[in-house]
């Protein structure tokens, strides 16, 4: 086969943040019309390299050459006037504005300085017929669900006569049908005559849909194959560096009395949307419950619900048997349930001791008689913790604020699981986080199952649902469309759920 | 179970090491601090010389001056300290509201309004021991300080109303109560400009030096910023307090009530605040006027500032404002420095001391 | 009798027309700013700061232009010291806005000194003179009461109020600074220079409210004096809040918040029995009220008060 000349090339690539060398002299070159897979786990630099290439990042070493001139790539706009054009991982709209509005924004208007939507709507929807991205250019953009969100930003980097798109991880937001139909897109847009990069740590989408496959680890390129040429393992290999095997936890103990019961749960959101229109399950002693959906169908209203961060307008939240709707936060703590909240950036008090983090779900059961704090037992208890979770910390009064991601995760783990707990509610666990540490977060999870303790998994990462959990539930538009037993699930069957299709049995599964 | 072939390291072990070394490396070098240090007090230095030389006079005269009056003398160091006594009062105030992010500017205010209960229950309340009267005149300060702060505060835990402007509208509300009070009712007959009537025997603070104006609410408040520094690092509530000045979300998940850590921050400050206007009445001028305070409230803003909301920095910090204060009364006697100016001044110093900081960071 | 609360509600509207003014003017420069999202609360020291530039070119030079002028140069310099510190330096919005308003105040005073000297009688300048709108003065109520102000009075009304309203929801300007303000990353991927818009916003943000310090002393005070902006920075500040930052809903509270001042000036001169201090409280109390009232269901730009930085990935 010829050779084509690359595209795009992208030569010694180098780029250092304060005590992280992230990309470590990495060749990487695109051919037109191709879609090319960047694939690595969390960490491993991918979506830097990507960065510096849409000039959001200056690399401190290496050169960008388009068609085989230079490209001096200071800004997104250069990369723009470039024909580069990208989505990020976490969508850039202005959800107040219309999508038009969105679209709109930056560029200059033939009626300068006026608006001139009327122009950018027809012109929107010209595209997105061509395109087969269907979108509404006067919708707000919050109005709109997630899958729908992607495709204007899409649109975004097309309108903008975009001939390179690149995709960070667009798949986490989508469910497994929606994923199918971004990939029939994305090979629409080669035939249209577009060149797609798209970021993944998930394997099978590398194989379902690239055409040549670049492998990243630790900031370094390990190779560039095709998807004919390798099998999974190999792949696996060079992301991580290590044979993995994945193994199905297997059940040792049975389930228990039901810890939590959730009856017609409903609430709203903050703007006063309905999330929760009647909820409704139980939860058992000694089982791991996981909740599969696309998010946005009111996981985390829930899971704030039941927590007691969040007002049910109606329905119960029955925990041990006692009414606990409604209830003051720490209320629910004292009965027994512990939390791993979703953002740990957003949960950590970083200007705060390690110490002080570590007992904040339990910090009133170190008062003294004089109704102070006891600082003693305080910093012996998280000395305890940080070597029982290998927190990597100069000591427990360091300010929480200087450990790294990972250990900043592991605090909060600590936190969550160092309290006496029958019920653990764990959201997006292992979101942004390395192979060891989510192999580490996982094997937590299961002990504590098997010791007795009852776990509610909510998660994006519908694989990481379904490795763990004993039990599946879907969840869509505020409600639990159905519970799957272990066994019983397969991924078509719960992507189609998720989408709100209702499967033909109607019994909802209480136990095996 | 998910089996790996590999043990488990934790979590990048060796870079995350490497990430804290780094970290350090990067850190700006202590030369290099020294150097924007020197930079930042030089530039105060020329900015008051630029004043002194626009009024019209040398500026080592008025920096000699500024000095010699404040802490030249025994007598004058010991008037300093009667300046140092509010400022320690306002700063612990709005340190511990700013350490739970409760931007209260209405210190000012809530000061005066200890200043009246003070006033009124040295004027009439005089039917009871002296010891109840002095008692009674500085718990009633406190409370009512502590109650003019729940404005703000109340609205901010429970509507989420912005209280930076709550604050200062009713700081001049409060003027303009005072105002009323001191040229109404309360009004002195004998005295020209708007005052009270003094206050009792009973209700003043002694005179620890004869002579001068010092009295003990230095001490009173020295006491208070200890108080605070351990009510704030020892206690339930000042967890919770700092926990919520960190991170409210978090705050939240954890169970702590954060309308009630507010609620009672507000009152604290407040209080704190009243008792500075209390002392000051009993310690120095023994009735009511505008003039008890020069803005030691907003004077109190820029040593929490500086002190970063810590109680026990906030003494040092407030006795070096002190200085300035002393310093420019003198200056205005001498070379007609107007009032307002020491306020410019404050924050040009405030400003150099902060700058270096971000500027270090980049 | 009924011709008598005619006229006096005509001789009210008219101050109120006229005091709004500063209102208007300085609530169209923080608008703007806080739509970027920037929360300046400085506007006091600002005023100020406008106030004794203006008052020190009016007298040396008897030009009301000049003066305002002067004070257009003192907010552009303001405007980007701010932004040194709010935006390049990334330091909090609300200390740096305490400080600059402490300074501004503070500076105010000194200027006064260093400019005039110490004196017993204070100049006093002309104000501005009124126009009268021919046809339209006529008209009873409305007629003398907005058509026979002076020049700002109409510029201010009929010209920075919507051109304000104009820039920020008709032109590609406006979107930018109302995105940036939304979802500042959302603006930065585009390749929109986030820094720059804020800083621009602000530089206005500083001129608008120099001039509105300005315009109270050229038209209303004469001379300068240490308090005279008196909390309307920080009315100002609430007005944006209460106008659900939206400029004609803004007007509209200026107008309402200077009717309340007007009327209690009224009143006080009327009805000498009550104290005057309690009177002169109305206007605060009110914006407490207001406060109080509008602060369910405000939906303000998202980012208001957070410093943009470029976040590492990965």
């Amino acid at each position: 086969m010829e050779k084509q000349k690359p595209f795009i090339e992208m030569q010694k690539i180098t780029k250092r943040f304060p005590g992280v060398l992230a990309l470590d002299h990495v060749n990487f070159d695109v051919r037109k019309g191709e879609i090319h897979a960047l694939l690595g786990e969390n960490g491993a630099g991918k979506t830097t390299l990507m960065n510096i290439l849409y000039g959001l990042y200056k690399p401190d070493e290496g050169e960008i050459y388009l068609e085989g001139k230079k490209a001096d790539i200071k800004s997104p706009k250069d990369a723009i006037n470039l024909g580069i054009g990208m989505v990020h991982q976490h969508l850039s709209l202005v959800p107040t504005f219309t999508v038009a509005e969105n679209i709109a924004l930056g560029l200059k208007s033939d009626k300068e300085p006026l608006l001139d939507l009327k122009k950018i709507e027809n012109r929107i929807t010209e595209l997105s017929k061509g395109f087969n991205l269907e979108v509404d250019p006067r919708a707000k953009v919050m109005d709109l669900p997630i899958g729908v969100q992607q495709r204007v930003e899409i649109l975004k980097a097309i309108y903008r006569g975009a001939k390179v798109l690149i995709l960070d991880e667009p798949t986490t937001v989508l469910t497994p049908p929606e994923t199918e139909v971004l990939f029939k897109n994305l090979k629409l847009m080669v035939k249209k005559g577009l060149t797609v990069v798209f970021i993944t740590h998930k394997l099978y989408e590398v194989l379902k849909v690239s055409d040549r496959i670049t492998v990243l680890r630790r900031g370094r390129v390990v190779g560039t194959t095709k998807p004919k040429e390798s099998r999974e393992k190999e792949l696996i290999k060079m992301m991580v560096g290590k044979e993995l095997i994945r193994v199905h936890p297997v059940r040792k103990t049975k389930t228990g009395k039901v810890i939590l019961e959730v009856k017609d749960l409903h609430a709203l959101d903050d703007r006063g949307a309905k999330m929760l229109s009647g909820c409704t399950f139980q939860l058992y002693e000694g089982e791991i419950l996981g909740v599969a959906g696309v998010a946005g169908n009111g996981q985390s209203e829930l899971v704030e619900v039941i927590m007691g961060l969040r007002k049910a307008t109606n329905g119960r939240v029955i925990i041990n048997g006692k009414d606990m709707t409604n209830k003051p936060v720490w209320e629910v703590l004292r009965a027994g349930v512990s939390y791993i909240p979703e953002d740990r950036v957003k949960n950590t008090a970083r200007g705060m001791s390690v110490a002080e983090n570590l007992v904040m779900y339990n910090f009133r059961s170190f008062i003294n008689k004089y109704n102070m704090l006891d600082y003693n037992s305080i910093k012996k208890h998280a000395r305890n913790l940080i070597d029982k979770f290998n927190i990597v910390t100069p000591n427990e009064t360091t300010p929480a604020g200087a450990l790294s991601g990972g250990n900043i995760q592991r605090t909060i783990l600590a936190r969550a699981l160092s309290i006496d707990f029958k019920m653990l509610i764990s959201c997006h666990p292992t979101v942004g986080l390395d192979v060891a540490s989510t192999a580490f977060i996982h094997n937590m999870l299961i002990k504590k199952r098997d010791e007795g303790a009852a776990i509610l998994l909510i998660s994006e990462d519908l694989d990481e649902i379904m490795e763990l959990s004993d039990r599946i539930a879907v969840m869509y538009k505020g409600k639990i469309v159905d519970i799957l037993p272990r066994g019983k699930a397969d991924k078509n069957k719960i992507g189609f759920m998720m989408m709100g299709a209702i499967p033909n049995s109607k019994k909802v599964t209480k136990r095996v | 179970m998910s089996l790996i072939t590999e043990k488990i390291k934790p979590s990048g072990q060796k870079s995350v090491l490497m990430n804290f070394k780094s970290w350090l490396r990067e850190q700006p070098t202590i030369f290099a601090k020294i150097v924007v240090y020197i930079i930042s007090v030089g530039f105060a230095l020329l900015f008051f010389s630029l004043i002194v030389i626009a009024i019209g006079c040398d500026p080592l005269i008025a920096f000699k001056t500024l000095f010699s009056s404040s802490i030249g003398s025994l007598p004058r160091l010991i008037e300093t300290l009667v300046i140092t006594t509010p400022l320690i009062f306002t700063g612990v105030a709005v340190a511990i509201a700013f350490k739970i992010n409760f931007w209260n500017l209405g210190v000012e205010g809530q000061l005066f309004w200890g200043a009246i209960a003070l006033t009124y229950v040295g004027i009439f309340v005089t039917d009871v021991p002296p010891p109840i009267q002095f008692l009674l005149g500085f718990v009633l300060a406190f409370l009512m300080g502590g109650l003019w702060a729940l404005i703000p505060g109340a609205l901010k835990a429970y509507l989420r109303v912005n209280e930076i402007i709550v604050s200062i509208m009713l700081n001049f509300v409060t003027f303009l109560v005072v105002d009323y009070l001191a040229s109404g009712p309360w009004h002195d007959p004998m005295g020209f400009e708007p005052l009270t009537y003094p206050v009792s025997e009973s209700v003043t603070l002694p005179r620890l030096v004869l002579g001068t104006r010092f009295h003990i609410g230095l001490f009173i408040a020295i006491l208070f910023a200890f108080l605070i520094y351990i009510i704030l690092n020892k206690s339930r509530l000042g967890f919770e307090i700092k926990v919520v000045g960190d991170n409210a979300e978090a705050a939240k998940g954890c169970g702590i009530n954060i309308a009630r850590a507010v609620v009672l921050t507000s009152i604290l400050s407040g209080g704190i605040a009243g008792l500075c206007g209390a002392s000051e009445i009993a310690g120095v001028h023994h009735r009511l006027l505008r003039g008890i305070s020069p803005g030691y409230g907003f004077t109190g803003i820029i040593i929490a500032l500086l002190a970063k909301n810590h109680p026990i920095w906030v003494i040092p910090v407030a006795f070096f404002f002190a200085i300035l204060l002393s310093g420019s009364n003198a200056l205005q006697r001498t070379i007609m420095m107007p009032a307002g100016a020491v306020y410019a001044i404050q924050a040009i110093v405030a400003l150099c001391i902060l700058i270096p900081e971000y500027v270090l960071r980049r | 009798m009924g011709d008598y609360w005619i006229e006096f509600i005509a001789v009210l509207l008219e101050m109120a027309f006229r005091l709004g003014v500063l209102y208007i003017v300085a609530a169209m420069g923080e608008v703007v700013t806080q739509r970027s999202g920037i929360f300046n609360i400085s506007i006091e020291g600002i005023m100020t700061l406008g106030a004794i530039t203006s008052y020190a070119a009016v007298v040396s030079t008897g030009s009301h232009l000049i003066g305002f002028v002067a004070a257009v140069v003192t907010g552009a310099l303001i405007g980007v010291l701010l932004g040194i510190l709010m935006i390049t330096l990334g330091m909090d919005q609300t200390l740096t806005g305490m400080l600059m308003w402490i300074f501004g105040i503070g500076m105010g005073a000194l200027l006064y000194r260093v400019f005039f000297g110490v004196r017993a009688v204070p100049i006093m300048i002309d104000t501005m003179d009124k126009i009268k709108i021919p046809v339209l003065s006529s008209i009873p109520i409305i007629g003398p009461s907005f058509f026979d102000q002076n020049l700002f009075v109409y510029l201010a009304y009929l010209l920075i109020m919507p051109l304000t309203y104009f820039v920020l929801f008709k032109t590609t300007h406006g979107l930018k600074i109302r995105a940036v303000g939304e979802n500042p990353r959302a603006a930065d991927v585009l390749g929109i220079n986030v820094g720059l818009t804020r800083y621009l916003t602000l530089i206005f943000a500083a001129i608008m409210q120099s001039v509105a310090g300005a315009y109270l002393l050229m038209a209303e005070t004469a001379v300068f004096t240490p308090g005279m902006i008196g909390g309307r920075g920080w009315i100002t500040l609430q007005l944006v809040m209460f106008g659900r930052w939206n400029p004609p809903l803004i007007l509209g509270g200026a107008v309402l918040f200077s009717f309340i001042e007007a009327l209690a000036y009224k009143v006080q001169l009327l009805y000498r029995m009550i104290p005057y201090q309690f009177l002169l409280m109305m206007p605060y109390i009110a914006t407490i009220v207001t406060l109080v009232l509008i602060s369910r269901g405000a939906v303000m730009p998202r980012m208001l008060g957070v410093p943009y930085k470029r976040e590492k990935s990965e």
